[in-house]
């Protein structure tokens, strides 16, 4: 028994140390990592089936590595490379014909797509390869562009690094800035699937040698149907209760004309079904703290400013969610999740409401009440 | 140095019980449940999982009325020669059909992340041969493994469910039993959750091999419940991360979970693989104990003396086996089939031999 | 012998104990001496005679009248003044006391000139020529004496050896630094100078049939599991050999799993070890000829606890020996690791190391498991030959070495720097382990999981890791299972596995030798983690006050 088990492994062995390398074990210098990809409509369109331009974004390791193995300092690091398709995969196998690396997707974190993209095509459809292939991360950024998406790879940024790892870091929530909606593939797809969400995309645009990002693009059943603001996005993302801080200007009450900047962090969102005669209705009620950031002039004593200075905040912020709600109701989109909420705390009712036809003249109310966190740092006007 | 038989401690009792249940069918647990149940999948896996465990509880009173023997030798004592010799066939048969599922899932699990197109000849063959390696070892042995590795994958798996919780949202469990999700015609096709409760079992056979039988009642119990804890813990996280619609498009649950919680931790990067290879070692311990379970069985059935000799004879059987589950529909239905033989089993048989054994003993007390 | 003339008159005793001889002689026990001098001094000279340094002096003595004697022993393996002082002088000074109460003119006087004559401490009387041959190369003498069947074979045993001297190959910061030496006696008296309790048994028996080596078992009657020595004894006692000249020879006669990679018996050379290891209930087994000493039986994690993690205060003691199971997992899987990530799942590396992994490899001409592979033999060999150059320059050979080969290959372009710096960590963190044997065997599987791992990835890699701990789950040295603490779980055993704790909280013996007697010191507590909570400093604030 013994001589025919160690007989056996022997011989598995020999057949193993022959076959070295084999089964898609690549060397690793042997992959073309590609780290964003991006969507476009081609300049011209092929006859019959409608085509989408695809463009990849691969570095160059020897470039990036540092020491004294790296090139000249002048070229750029990295490569976009494009091809037009009708399905994804078809535009990886063609990309693929082009280079002597196999294409390694597992480190691809960016998607872009343009809006002409969209409009035509569905998300669905452009996004069913990511879905399905394992070596994607959830945590894929996806982003829409206001422009051409294989132009905003294109760009160098100010601090040196790829683009990809630089819109990236732009649309992470490190980069701080609440005019942002934070996405990833894996939201997107929990909120597409779900019946009572709309999902929303993050937006970049293209500046002069820098991209920019804030806004959101709606979508319905994978289709585009508008842009939010960047203040209308800020107000959905205190709505969703996914605010950080941001600031905000105010009229001072006492003197009128001057601007204070007041901070606000700190906000808490919640919802409630009411019952009002015959008809529900949504109450909103977002509630925080703010503190005085900057004053342009000198002003009166702090302690008359409170009450004055809260209405004033509360004014605005209730002033931004309420064009938000009705820029929502317009598109007929609910980003909030209404009709999650009403699916889990009021079955009855949202099995007897066509929730798409519903929401565009579904009572919302708003309450908002601001605090002032008197945090002072110097007294005094 | 000691040949004495009864060596495992009550608390490797326990974790035998756990490695032997939980196996291939976790990670695709939540979405069948999800689909069967709704946003609260999770009531019906806790539902089920309590069954279960009375079920075990019978299974282990019953063992523990024949200390000395396995279910193979005392089915005989309970039912007669034929009948009993037909009964440890199926109990048999019961724990051999688990290998080529465990295997096949397992085959599904690395080609889909780790080795793209490796040939199946060497994935399931070298699963296959680890498997036979460990499972003709005495249980003992096999028990220290099955410790180390269970808790390797229950850490890693806890470890992941933890993280996931940030992108926790309360309100993807309710609503609370609603009604239209509650689907359950499509038991028959999802009735795959029950093999992944089917463990106990075990306990028929390797009571023998137990330091102190009295205390394996409540070993077994335990591990039972923990089996069942863990599944709707990981049920509800998977649940309320992803909401009821996404679940029930998924097909790896688990991995999607881990895949959403991705962090640059020094120098590993990627949970999801890291959690696959912590649930290979589950899928093997489930493997290795059906491994050993069933060429145990079988060698008391025939009086082989040494079971490694029926364990090298089953392997080129199972491999076929496994090879010829060709997709996810196929080893479906095999798991429906194995999920009625456990439903069988747990509730018809094994309840009833203890109302034998019972019937058995007042008669004995009245004789004397 | 042959002469049977020679033979004199005998009483009955006597005639009952030459009929006695003569049927063990004919079992093979050896011819016994006769009652002539000439006789057996013939006989001794045909079977060792003829070596040089065999001395056979002759000598008369008075008794009352004057009796002729033969010292035989060997130059070289005897002290010369014990001979003269204790025994030559002794018994050609002897005077006669009227008064005393034995016969002084009765021809069998071994007995009493054993109890009255002679003045060494150690003497005893035998008869049988075998054992007076082995005693003779032993370095004992014999004195034979006319008209004596029986001859006294006093302990003159003295030769060159070495002192007692720090362990070259188990230095360390804190702690005694003696180690072993030798010669069995010294080194049993340095256990015995530690241990002075009266259940501490030193069992000597000889192993080899040429080199009759004395090995002698060392343990604690009242702590160390009894079927353990049993056992001990018993694999001891089996073996046939020519000679011992090593420990290693004895710890491959009776290891469980000679096939095996793994060893599963510890050798040390320094005192304290042994000594802290009999405490625990372990049995020691110290070898004639050599400084290495056997424990057994060991678990896996024992072989990386270092002498002085209980000598350093216990939260560095924890950090180091928590360095030292993370250096283990290194120094296997390292090499594996890095090749299984680069070849097959780059994904699991971070964008950036990857890229930087992915630009240092260009026009590298070798695949990575070629240059894993060609690294580390290149090591081994670096190491192997710094072993066998004396003295300074190993060292020197070592660094330049391995300086000078990592740095031209890398700048000639042929390893990359990250493949340099991952076999470099490897090797270092082999180095780490304290016990040799167990170093040796992750330098010998570090190499197929390599191989392993370029073929099949991380999928490999884990079935030959399951593979492996199943092999290792199967070990048991001398009945204790290999993988203790860890599996089967003892909680109470958890305390030195991957911490150290305080020295105050040890109050029980490793559970997994089952020992006689648990409890270590006399503490209320029950178990370590109650004992941990009560540290000494705060059980005597509780109590009255000592001194002060």
């Amino acid at each position: 028994m013994r001589v025919k088990k160690l007989f056996f492994l022997f011989l598995s062995i020999i057949m193993l140390i022959t076959q070295t390398s084999c089964w898609q074990g690549r060397e690793i210098d042997a992959r073309a990592f590609v780290t964003a990809i991006a969507f476009d409509l081609p300049q011209e369109q092929a006859e019959g089936v409608q085509q989408f331009l695809l463009s990849i974004q691969v570095p160059v390791p020897l470039k990036m590595a540092g020491g004294e193995r790296g090139g000249s300092p002048e070229e750029k690091p990295f490569l976009v490379f494009g091809t037009t398709a009708d399905t994804v995969i078809a535009g990886i196998l063609q990309l693929q014909r082009q280079l002597d690396r196999q294409l390694f997707l597992g480190h691809a974190r960016l998607i872009l797509i343009s809006e002409e993209v969209v409009k035509v095509f569905g998300l669905d459809e452009l996004l069913d390869y990511f879905k399905r292939d394992f070596r994607i991360q959830r945590m894929t950024r996806i982003a829409i562009v206001e422009g051409k998406a294989k132009e905003v790879l294109n760009i160098q940024p100010p601090i040196g690094q790829t683009p990809s790892t630089y819109i990236l870091n732009l649309i992470s929530p490190q980069s701080g800035s609440s005019f942002n909606y934070i996405s990833d593939l894996g939201k997107l797809l929990v909120t597409q699937s779900d019946e009572g969400i709309e999902p929303v995309l993050p937006r970049i645009s293209k500046g002069k040698e820098t991209a920019l990002t804030g806004g959101a693009a709606v979508l319905k059943n994978g289709k585009f149907l508008g842009w939010l603001s960047d203040f209308e996005t800020r107000g959905l993302n205190i709505l969703l209760n996914e605010f950080i801080e941001s600031d905000y200007q105010v009229e001072c009450p006492l003197h009128s004309g001057e601007i204070i900047s007041v901070g606000v962090n700190n906000l808490r969102t919640n919802y409630r079904l009411a019952q009002e005669g015959n008809t529900w209705a949504l109450m909103i009620k977002v509630g925080g703290k703010f503190e005085t950031r900057e004053f342009s002039e000198k002003h009166g004593p702090m302690a008359k400013l409170t009450e004055g200075l809260e209405r004033n905040v509360t004014e605005k912020i209730r002033e931004e969610l309420e064009n938000v709600i009705i820029k929502a109701q317009g598109l007929g989109a609910d980003i909030f999740g209404i009709g999650r909420y009403l699916q889990a705390y009021n079955p009855k009712l949202w099995k007897q409401l066509n929730w798409e036809q519903e929401f565009p003249y579904f009572p919302i109310k708003l309450e908002v009440r601001m605090e002032w966190a008197l945090t002072v740092r110097r007294l005094g006007g | 140095m000691n040949k004495e038989l009864r060596t495992l401690s009550s608390r490797q009792v326990t974790l035998i019980l756990l490695g032997f249940t939980i196996g291939a069918g976790v990670l695709t647990l939540p979405s069948a449940a999800a689909r069967v149940f709704g946003a609260s999948g999770w009531v019906w896996v806790l539902a089920v999982g309590l069954l279960f465990t009375g079920a075990a509880f019978v299974a282990v009173k019953l063992a523990q009325e024949f200390p000395k023997e396995t279910i193979v030798e005392y089915s005989q004592k309970l039912l007669g020669k034929p009948v009993g010799i037909l009964f440890s066939l199926v109990l048999a048969l019961f724990f051999f059909s688990f290998i080529p599922i465990e295997t096949r899932v397992m085959q599904e699990l690395v080609n889909i992340s780790i080795l793209p197109s490796a040939p199946t000849w060497f994935v399931n063959g070298l699963f296959i041969l680890t498997m036979a390696y460990g499972a003709s070892r005495e249980i003992d042995q096999l028990a220290l493994v099955n410790e180390i590795l269970i808790e390797i994958a229950l850490f890693v798996g806890l470890f992941v469910s933890i993280l996931a919780l940030q992108h926790f949202k309360p309100i993807h469990l309710l609503p609370f039993l609603a009604k239209d999700q509650i689907q359950l015609e499509r038991l028959g096709e999802e009735i795959g959750t029950a093999f992944s409760y089917a463990g106990f079992p075990a306990i028929n056979m390797i009571l023998p091999y137990i330091r102190s039988p009295q205390k394996a009642s409540t070993a077994t119990v335990v591990g039972t419940l923990l089996v069942v804890v863990v599944y709707t813990f990981f049920t509800i996280s998977v649940l309320g991360v992803f909401g009821y619609y996404e679940t029930i498009h998924l097909s790896w649950p688990g991995l999607e979970l881990a895949k959403s919680v991705n962090f640059e931790a020094v120098i590993l990067e990627r949970l999801d693989l890291i959690l696959l290879i912590s649930w290979i070692s589950a899928i093997f311990t489930t493997g290795v104990l059906a491994y050993f379970l069933a060429a145990l069985t079988l060698s008391k059935l025939f009086g082989v003396s040494k079971h490694a000799v029926v364990v090298w004879a089953m392997a080129p059987l199972i491999y076929y086996l496994s090879a010829s589950l060709k997709n996810y529909f196929t080893w479906n239905r095999w798991g429906l089939y194995i999920s009625v033989l456990t439903l069988v089993i747990s509730f018809v048989f094994l309840p009833f031999l203890y109302i034998l054994a019972l019937i058995k003993q007042r008669r004995q007390q009245r004789g004397r | 012998m042959k002469n049977k003339k020679f033979r004199q008159p005998s009483l009955p005793a006597e005639i009952k104990k030459n009929k006695e001889r003569q049927k063990k002689e004919q079992q093979g026990e050896g011819p016994f001496l006769r009652a002539e001098l000439e006789s057996n001094v013939n006989y001794l000279q045909a079977i060792i005679g003829k070596s040089n340094d065999v001395i056979f002096r002759e000598f008369t003595f008075n008794l009352v009248k004057p009796i002729k004697g033969v010292l035989v022993f060997i130059d070289g393996l005897t002290d010369r003044e014990t001979i003269n002082e204790y025994i030559l002088e002794a018994l050609t000074t002897y005077q006669v006391d009227p008064e005393a109460e034995w016969p002084h003119d009765r021809p069998n006087l071994a007995q009493q000139i054993k109890d009255y004559v002679l003045n060494i401490n150690e003497v005893s009387l035998e008869s049988s020529f075998p054992t007076i041959i082995t005693a003779i190369l032993s370095g004992e003498t014999a004195v034979f004496i006319e008209g004596n069947d029986q001859v006294l074979l006093c302990n003159t045993r003295g030769w060159e050896h070495r002192g007692i001297e720090e362990p070259q190959t188990e230095a360390a910061i804190r702690g005694p630094k003696v180690g072993f030496n030798e010669l069995l006696r010294s080194n049993t008296a340095q256990i015995r100078r530690v241990i002075r309790d009266p259940g501490l048994r030193v069992k000597t028996i000889k192993i080899g049939v040429r080199s009759q080596t004395d090995v002698a078992i060392v343990y604690l009657e009242s702590v160390a599991k009894p079927e353990l020595v049993a056992e001990v004894e018993s694999r001891l006692q089996r073996i046939k050999v020519d000679g011992i000249l090593e420990s290693a020879y004895l710890q491959e006669f009776i290891e469980d799993h000679p096939y095996s990679l793994f060893p599963t018996l510890q050798t040390t050379e320094r005192v304290d070890r042994v000594v802290a290891a009999i405490l625990e209930g372990k049995v020691a087994v110290v070898v004639d000829n050599t400084p290495f000493v056997l424990l057994m039986p060991v678990t896996f994690w024992e072989l990386y606890y270092a002498a002085e993690d209980y000598y350093h205060r216990w939260p560095l003691a924890s950090l180091l020996r928590f360095l030292r199971l993370i250096s283990f997992f290194f120094s296997l899987y390292l090499p594996a690791l890095y090749v299984a990530f680069a070849v097959h799942s780059p994904e699991l590396i971070p964008f950036n190391l990857a890229v930087k992994i992915a630009g240092t490899r260009e026009g590298i001409p070798f695949p990575v498991y070629v240059e894993g592979l060609l690294m580390e033999l290149a090591i081994e060999i670096l190491r192997e030959a710094s072993v066998r150059l004396p003295g300074p320059f190993g060292q020197t050979i070592g660094i330049v070495g391995g300086f000078i080969l990592g740095d031209a290959a890398v700048r000639a372009g042929l390893i990359s720097p990250i493949m340099t710096i991952v076999v470099a960590l490897t090797a270092i963190s082999s180095f780490t382990a304290p016990s040799f044997a167990v170093a040796i065997t992750m330098r010998i599987l570090r190499f197929p999981l390599m191989l392993v791992a370029q073929v099949s990835g991380l999928y490999g890699l884990s079935m030959v890791t399951i593979i492996l701990l199943i092999n290792m789950a199967g070990i048991r040295s001398f009945g204790v299972p290999f993988l203790s603490p860890l599996v089967p779980l003892k909680l109470s055993d958890l305390k030195d596995f991957f911490m150290v704790a305080p020295r105050w909280a040890m109050i029980n013996r490793p559970l997994a030798y089952e020992t006689l007697d648990v409890k270590r010191e006399g503490s209320k507590a029950n178990n370590w983690w109650e004992a941990l909570f009560s540290p000494p400093t705060k059980r005597n604030k509780g109590g009255e006050k000592e001194d002060e």
